[in-house]
């Protein structure tokens, strides 16, 4: 079975995908057949019960404009990507540079182990800790502080509260991508710039910054991906409440989809979902491409 | 080696010691929590509404006894090593596969497959969720192992892919050409050369999409019961049976045990790890 | 107890169950988690005398449990027994009831003689225009715990009147307690504590306001949502109501920060085991709170509660459901999880003083604390939240829930 280094392009397209259709023909199945069925569901009225579809074409969509409650989740889902994607990176990136700037190995390692190791657990659990942590009675936090807030309860702090578990939980994890980033800028380039008399700060901006664009771009898109979709947190800490101030997207559809029995309207919730999260990463990846290439 | 950002060790100046006083409480900080719920783990089911921070009594130790026999623990670890070790070998052989068609290979469709791949990442799980569920149950595997394993392999793609395809782009491709003349099929190619030399961004991905298969909570709570239930489910149910049984700090126990695990790992293959993103596909 | 009730699941086999033949799975859905291990004894037991038949317990946590049950339906592969709740929430029977997928148990009623045994409340409650479409294992009672060591200490008597609980406000709250911990984060004991105050004013109103029979803004209903606003104002609820679960407020009740707390039988055991030392739990009614109310009244009627799909194993599943009820094994039940069952003969294995003042308070004065309209149901939840924290005025929040239905 020998090749020619010179074989066609359409040759190697056709072993491209051969090596792609195992992967493919997976997400054919699992996903994009699925996916397609809910596109398709999102033009009925459906309760999941009987196998009574009902079409209402677009109605599904045109209730997205009128709905009070989805319209307080998309606000608040919007608050919660907006900190954890603006925010967090930013002190991801000042704490990576802290940690991998410690001299003695040991307290490196300590200190990426502890800020990584609360991403290790699940959404859930975090959760469920955190629920315990902001407890009126007899949490942690307010023992800490001998206060008596809400942390939970409060209709203008719940947000806050749990994007702090967010933050808390997957912190260290984007510290860690960007420290790898850190970790591929060649020694010599600070050695240099120590030489020319730089700051920190002129090492940070002039030295570090440049190599790390890819390393910022995929924390950013992660964080826009997965707060986005966050649900578990939302579910097991307040289930939208209180009122609906901490009511997101993804809390929404399984609402819409099980409680309610409007399937097709949950589906339609999810489309939409999904268009403003391509969006918002397309436009990203965009406007960081193109800030690049101006360079 | 000749990387990373060169240490003060020489100066003592303002700047080393902020940075060392703000690092040190910042990581008490986050690890408060932690240490809060392992210490109320070993808190008698009075202390936990009574005490202060530390148990006044003795230290219950039983409770993390008493948590794996009572709550049938190990069978939870057991559903969650298998539907984790499982997805995450399909889904990093499925990863290199694609990874060599889409980086390794003139392809022609490279970046439109590969900018579908990041799109599935982006789908949000509840959008399929009812499918999903529909199509198992035609294709009976709902309620078996198969419909958290095939799922969570397909979360291990994209990631898998991405990770492989800085590293992938980098290897000289005479290296395939050589092996090629050599007479190795693709198939030899990808696990005999480019396997070895892949090893330590592998060990990255693995790492990010077991953790990733190990904590998933929505597809786990609804395509499997009990029989298969995994740890992140288990632990809801245990938090409901702890408080109606009133012992709350057998449930920390419990949760204690199941993040464990995946902590001894990362301490041991934290560096590893580092070196991995550092050399992979995040290099833009 | 176990060897009664092999017996008396041999005679059921021999007396009811169809002739030997085809091997029978049945597959029973639940979301009582707590509930597995005995079931799982129950289960093998029935096995035993019915060797034809194996039943699959299918267990699930409450917040997915819906999805599990309406993608069951959907996809055709039904259960055989599924666990219900007996109104328009998540995993409520009405929406099943509404879509016809539910076979009707009147005539195992009927052969079990249930309508003689059950509680009127329970009756009452599951019979839909004649027809019985479930039967409950157990029955929610929802009353008043009380710290009966903290009143003595304080000289207090038991409330009677809301001035009793306006007293003991005050001599409490020298001390930093409040009379009551009330946790409406997830707003179901909101809506507990509403069709209690409602009730207390006529028992029927709230089924009458469900029906349309009468507005969700009629002064009664608004009168019960602004006590409920009066309380937490004059102190009688401890704050942060919207902040709190009801894991918390239990706590809270538990660590001496209140008094009394309003819950139901499945937390005796709870209770009794997290007390500190040397405190004494007791239980009591809830008292009237209005002028020109006499007696306080109990929300309760049906708590875990199963019904038969049709597309089931309908008369197999029948048989074991009798089998559930059945009163050797709802002794069991009552002996070791300390619920309360739906009629009085097992019942009466409680020796528990607080289980049987449960006993005792079931018996009369119990009003219904169900809702058939799911939008009513959300918007109840939502709007008396929004009273508590002072968001709305209880008329507005009674407008919200009308404006739902």
């Amino acid at each position: 079975m020998k090749k020619k280094a010179s074989v066609g392009m359409a040759a190697e397209t056709r072993t491209g995908w051969v090596f792609l259709s195992p992967a493919v023909l997976l997400i054919l199945l699992i996903t994009i057949v699925p996916a397609l069925y809910s596109l398709w569901m999102s033009f009925y009225a459906w309760d999941g019960l009987t196998a009574e579809w009902r079409f209402v074409g677009l109605a599904n969509y045109q209730q997205l404009f009128k709905d009070r409650i989805l319209g307080q989740a998309i606000g608040n889902t919007a608050l919660f990507t907006t900190i954890n994607v603006v925010f967090k990176p930013a002190a991801a990136l000042a704490l990576a540079y802290a940690i991998e700037s410690v001299s003695a190995n040991w307290l490196r390692i300590t200190y990426r182990t502890v800020f990584f190791s609360t991403s290790l657990i699940s959404a859930a659990i975090a959760a469920m800790i955190w629920s315990f942590v902001y407890d009126p009675n007899i949490g942690f936090l307010n023992k800490l502080l001998g206060t008596s807030i809400l942390w939970l309860g409060d209709k203008n702090l719940v947000l806050v509260s749990i994007a702090t578990v967010g933050i808390w939980q997957f912190l260290g994890q984007n510290a860690l991508i960007l420290a790898a980033g850190l970790q591929s800028v060649p020694r010599e380039l600070y050695d240099a710039a120590e030489m020319d008399g730089a700051t920190v700060w002129d090492k940070f901006r002039f030295v570090a910054m440049p190599h790390l664009s890819g390393f910022i771009a995929i924390v950013v898109v992660i964080n826009i991906i997965n707060n986005l979709k966050a649900y578990d947190l939302f579910k097991v800490m307040t289930d939208g409440g209180p009122r609906h101030a901490s009511e997101v997207v993804a809390t929404r559809i399984v609402k819409v989809a099980f409680e309610r029995g409007e399937l097709g309207y949950s589906a339609a919730i999810s489309y939409a979902l999904l268009l403003v999260t391509l969006v918002l990463v397309v436009l990203y990846l965009y406007l960081t491409e193109f800030r690049k290439e101006d360079r | 080696m000749a990387s990373g950002i060169p240490g003060t060790r020489r100066r003592f100046g303002p700047w080393t010691v902020l940075k060392h006083v703000i690092l040190g409480s910042a990581s008490v900080a986050f690890a408060a929590p932690f240490l809060w719920v392992i210490i109320t783990s070993f808190k008698s089911p009075q202390e936990y509404y009574t005490g202060g921070f530390f148990p006044e009594g003795a230290w219950h130790f039983d409770n993390y006894l008493k948590a794996i026999t009572h709550f049938d623990l190990l069978h939870f670890y057991r559903n969650s090593a298998l539907m984790s070790v499982s997805a995450v070998a399909i889904g990093l052989v499925l990863s290199m596969m694609c990874a060599y068609a889409l980086f390794r290979l003139r392809f022609r469709f490279r970046n439109v497959m590969f900018i579908s791949l990041v799109v599935l990442m982006m789908l949000p799980p509840q959008l399929t969720l009812i499918s999903q569920f529909l199509l198992f149950d035609r294709i009976h595997i709902l309620y078996t192992p198969l419909a958290l394993i095939l799922p969570y392999a397909l979360g291990v793609l994209p990631l898998g892919v991405f990770i492989l395809r800085g590293f992938y782009k980098e290897l000289p491709i005479d290296l395939d050409h050589a092996a090629r003349m050599d007479g190795a099929t693709d198939m030899q190619i990808i696990f005999l050369v480019l396997l070895p030399l892949s090893l330590p961004v592998l060990a990255t991905a693995c790492i990010l999409t077991f953790i990733q298969s190990w904590n998933e909570f929505l597809l786990a709570s609804i395509f499997v019961n009990r029989t298969w239930s995994t740890l992140p489910v288990a632990i809801a149910t245990i938090n409901t049976v702890a408080i109606s049984d009133g012992n709350q700090p057998m449930k920390f126990a419990a949760v204690v045990l199941s993040f464990l695990p995946l902590l001894i790992v990362f301490l041991f293959m934290q560096r590893y790890f580092i070196r991995g993103l550092a050399s992979g596909g995040l290099k833009g | 107890m176990r060897m009664k009730q092999a017996l008396l699941a041999t005679v059921f086999a021999v007396s009811v169950s169809p002739a030997l033949g085809e091997p029978i799975n049945l597959s029973m859905y639940t979301f009582y988690t707590t509930d597995v291990s005995f079931y799982e004894q129950v289960i093998a037991d029935y096995q035993k005398s019915h060797p034809d038949v194996t039943v699959t317990i299918s267990t699930f946590e409450a917040a997915t449990y819906d999805a599990a049950l309406r993608t069951a339906f959907s996809s055709g592969n039904v259960p055989d027994l599924i666990c219900v709740e007996p109104d328009a929430r998540a995993v409520g029977m009405y929406p099943l009831i509404g879509a016809d997928l539910l076979a009707p148990l009147n005539d195992l009623y009927e052969r079990e003689g249930w309508e003689d045994k059950f509680f009127d409340s329970v009756l009452s409650q599951l019979n839909i225009d004649g027809t019985y479409y479930s039967a409950p294992v157990s029955v929610n009672n929802f009353s008043l715990f009380y710290n009966a060591t903290m009143l003595e200490k304080y000289g207090l008597d038991v409330p009677n009147s809301y001035e009793d609980l306006l007293h003991m406000a005050e001599v409490l709250g020298k001390d930093g307690i409040y009379p009551i911990s009330f946790g409406n984060q997830f707003p179901q004991r909101g809506r507990d504590y509403f069709y209690m105050l409602a009730g207390q004013i006529d028992h029927q109103i709230i089924k009458k306001a469900d029906s349309g029979e009468i507005a969700w803004t009629d002064e009664r209903l608004v009168n019960a949502a602004q006590k409920l606003k009066d309380m937490a104002d004059d102190g009688i609820f401890m704050p942060g109501i919207n902040a709190m679960t009801i894991v918390q407020n239990n706590e809270a009740y538990l660590t001496g920060r209140s008094a009394m707390v309003l819950s139901g039988p499945w937390d005796i055991k709870p209770f009794e085991v997290g007390a500190p030392e040397g405190v004494e739990v007791s239980l009591m009614r809830f008292p009237p709170v209005f002028d020109g109310v006499t007696e306080g009244v109990s929300p309760g009627g049906v708590g875990k509660n199963y019904a038969v799909p049709k597309k089931g194993n309908v008369e197999a599943a029948k048989d074991f459901l009798a089998y559930l009820v059945s009163e050797p094994v709802l002794t069991d039940y009552v002996e070791q999880l300390g619920i309360m069952a739906p009629y009085a003969e097992p019942n009466s294995v409680a020796t528990d003083p607080i289980q049987v003042k449960f006993n005792e308070l079931q018996a009369t004065n119990v009003v219904p604390r169900v809702l058939l309209n799911a939008n009513a149901l959300e918007a109840l939840g939502s709007a008396l939240q929004g009273v508590i924290a002072g968001d709305i005025t209880a008329e507005e929040g009674m407008q919200e829930v009308e404006d739902a239905r």
